[in-house]
């Protein structure tokens, strides 16, 4: 089982209080392919360390906007 | 419009950023018009005139990742 990680750091708008950051980090925590998620209000980013063979930067993403927040890739 | 209902849930919005949310899995692919929907933070409600079924939108809800309940439906 690839057990490899790696982690990205998307951009995340719309959160304005950190109960928004904890129903993310939650959320996210529970899908199978992230291992460790760590969002930063100040910051308005979430780094994600996540299984590349389960999940994508882009489906992360998806999985956001689906929660009413707007996540998007850096750069 | 035909069968239009005012549906209303308790939604565990505690901060402006947590309605925006609810409001945006709402409208997300024009579900239900921005107009027709009302939000209470300090009462947690969301108010939502739709056609759709209350289960229908207590499931969209229930994607923000908050603690959803049924209220009412007139």
């Amino acid at each position: 089982l690839g057990t490899n990680t790696a982690s990205t750091t998307l951009n995340i708008r719309g959160m304005t209080c950190n109960s928004c950051v904890k129903t993310i980090e939650d959320t996210l925590g529970k899908n199978s392919g992230v291992k460790m998620i760590k969002v930063s209000l100040a910051e308005q980013t979430g780094e994600v360390e996540y299984y590349p063979n389960r999940i994508t930067p882009q489906m992360l993403c998806d999985v956001i906007e689906d929660m009413g927040f707007d996540a998007f890739l850096p750069g | 419009m035909a069968g239009v209902k005012t549906h209303t849930f308790f939604v565990d919005m505690t901060c402006g950023g947590c309605s925006g949310a609810a409001i945006r899995v709402l409208t997300k692919d024009n579900l239900v018009d921005k107009g027709n929907i009302e939000i209470d933070l300090d009462k947690k409600t969301v108010v939502v005139k739709s056609e759709l079924e209350a289960k229908e939108l207590e499931d969209v809800l229930k994607k923000t990742g908050k603690d959803v309940k049924f209220i009412t439906q007139t």
